[in-house]
């Protein structure tokens, strides 16, 4: 997964859990910057009588570094508030839910937004902003994506936000990838493959919700450092150190500092790249000091495994004998560790960098002069669409391909003009697109065309069947 | 911390110790030692509610106390947002033999 419950602690607190960040250019709204953190990931949509919501003890921050020092110049932090209408009614809605102020709504938040600008106290934006319910089903909310527009806030400064259930927009196949990455339109190269044949990718999240966290923020606000038009956009959640579990008072207590307990900034990386005995102390530790796990990117474990899992047919060669030698050389993979902690330096991709300076630290860099793709590829730059990640990331962007293609080193060649990369690095695929211009992610196909982008969360109603 | 004596501290607070990096909870209620508590807690399941007086900063907010090192003396005290590292030896071992 993208950063679904990627390490064990953050696996056991979801609301807490960044699961996936998005940053781009806006398409519809040229000027201003989307950008989108996901938590309270694998909801099933019928997950009542309580269902999803934020952490009313969380701090969940988007932080913005615009100068490529690792650290946030500007922060907008979100927080919210749980009000219970009716405490003597286990009912989420007691009739139809017309209104964000309907009263049949029971159990309802809220949140503010607060601009934090280094150094600052931070300002206020917004307060007693409404989040949208959950999307229970057709009797409870006879009309969800009326009243979800209606959770769409403009603030007096310019920003729209949007907090609430969405679509999970993003697509992989779970069940393959975390069996021995068996690949299914390939699984019968892998040398464990009882398969005889290929097969087609499933979506695990196809019909799974999440909680979003959308802002959508003039570019001019944002990239006014020294690295613009390049900024580096992270997101994080953070709690009070101290909680104590209170049986007398039926509610629990809470003090001490705000401590970070999860961070995302390009996708996968502490699931894929940290080793387990570490994935806890990359979610508290900060970008700013990421070089501490620079070593995890210049020889990741999977590109190790996949010369080892895939083998010709009836052979016992390898699919990836090139990136086998180079695993072998003992060489650190600069590519990657480019593309992911630095970003791109001009020179390397025709027309494109989103460098930021030699500052090793996982931001999702987005170079916000590149404009919005007309025809964009679910492969970003690797397909030729600069728009697309590792310039940012939009909704419908195929990062696990991408990134699987990109470890078994479809990317050497920018540090390596000699390197040939295996014909199969270019092949990978989860088999989930129908090819590089389709962005309906396999029956993700609501996304919308418009803030907040992320679709109309599955009813619970119609769960499984949606 | 400075509205408050040692004494009060040790008497009123709910207090969280911890040793060697590991935290042990010791409830401190009101006249009674933390053994004792804990004995009349075994004795009957359907004892009565004890009430409690939590320890609060001036401005009413809670307060927690870990031990993070009882050779040195350093404490740390939770309140509000806020984190505070004090150095007490005496008051590190009082907490630790409370916690017995």
């Amino acid at each position: 997964m993208s950063s679904h419950r990627e390490a064990p602690e953050i696996s056991k607190d979801p609301v807490a859990d960044s699961s996936d960040l998005y940053a781009f250019m806006s398409p519809d709204r040229p000027g201003y910057v989307t950008i989108i953190a996901n938590y309270v990931p694998m909801q099933s949509p019928d997950g009542g009588p309580n269902f999803f919501e934020f952490g009313d003890d969380i701090h969940y921050d988007i932080n913005i570094d615009n100068n490529g020092d690792a650290l946030p110049e500007i922060t907008y932090r979100f927080q919210f508030k749980t009000v219970v209408e009716n405490p003597a009614s286990f009912l989420y809605n007691g009739g139809p839910i017309h209104s964000l102020t309907s009263k049949n709504w029971n159990r309802r938040q809220h949140f503010s937004v607060t601009k934090v600008v280094a150094g600052s106290v931070g300002t206020v934006l917004g307060e007693r902003l409404a989040c949208p319910p959950c999307n229970i089903g057709p009797l409870s909310i006879p009309d969800y994506p009326s009243l979800a527009d209606d959770a769409v806030h403009t603030l007096p400064t310019g920003e729209t936000v949007f907090c609430g259930q969405r679509a999970d927009g993003f697509y992989v196949d779970l069940g393959a990838i975390f069996d021995l990455a068996n690949l299914r339109p390939f699984q019968e190269l892998n040398v464990f493959s009882p398969f005889h044949t290929g097969a087609p990718g499933v979506q695990s999240l196809k019909a799974l919700n999440v909680h979003s966290i959308a802002l959508q923020v003039p570019v001019g606000e944002l990239a006014t450092g020294s690295t613009a038009p390049v900024i580096g956009v992270w997101t994080a959640a953070h709690r009070q150190q101290v909680r104590m579990h209170d049986s007398g008072a039926g509610s629990d207590d809470r003090v001490g500092p705000w401590v970070q307990v999860s961070r995302l900034g390009d996708p996968l990386i502490n699931e894929v790249i940290i080793p387990m005995g570490h994935k806890d102390a990359w979610n508290r530790s900060q970008p700013v000091h990421d070089s501490n796990f620079a070593k995890y990117y210049a020889n990741p474990e999977l590109a190790d495994l996949l010369p080892i899992l895939y083998h010709a047919p009836s052979s016992k060669n390898t699919l990836f004998p090139n990136l086998e030698a180079l695993n072998a050389s003992g060489k650190a993979r600069a590519d990657l560790e480019a593309v992911l902690l630095t970003g791109i330096p001009a020179g390397l991709v025709t027309g494109f960098q989103n460098y930021t300076g030699s500052t090793q630290a996982d931001m999702l860099r987005l170079n916000t002069s590149i404009s919005p793709a007309s025809s964009p590829s679910n492969l970003g730059v690797i397909g030729g669409d600069l728009a697309g990640y590792p310039n940012g990331r939009r909704v419908f962007d195929d990062v696990v391909t991408i990134s699987l293609r990109a470890v078994a080193g479809v990317l050497y060649p920018l540090v390596d003009s000699s390197y040939t990369p295996d014909t199969a690095a270019g092949e990978l695929t989860e088999g989930l697109t129908s090819s590089a211009s389709d962005l309906t992610a396999m029956g993700t196909e609501n996304y919308l065309s418009s803030f907040p982008y992320l679709g109309v969360p599955h009813s619970g109603y119609y769960t499984p069947a949606s | 911390m400075r509205n408050m004596s040692r004494r009060d501290f040790l008497q009123k607070s709910s207090l969280t110790v911890g040793a060697a990096g590991v935290l042990a909870g010791v409830p401190m209620l009101a006249g009674m030692p933390a053994a004792s508590a804990a004995a009349a807690d075994k004795r009957s399941k359907f004892a009565a509610p004890v009430e409690r007086s939590a320890a609060r900063s001036a401005n009413g907010e809670q307060i927690v106390a870990r031990v993070r090192d009882q050779a040195t003396g350093e404490i740390e005290i939770f309140v509000g947002t806020r984190r505070i590292t004090t150095t007490d030896r005496r008051l590190a071992s009082q907490i630790a033999d409370a916690a017995r």
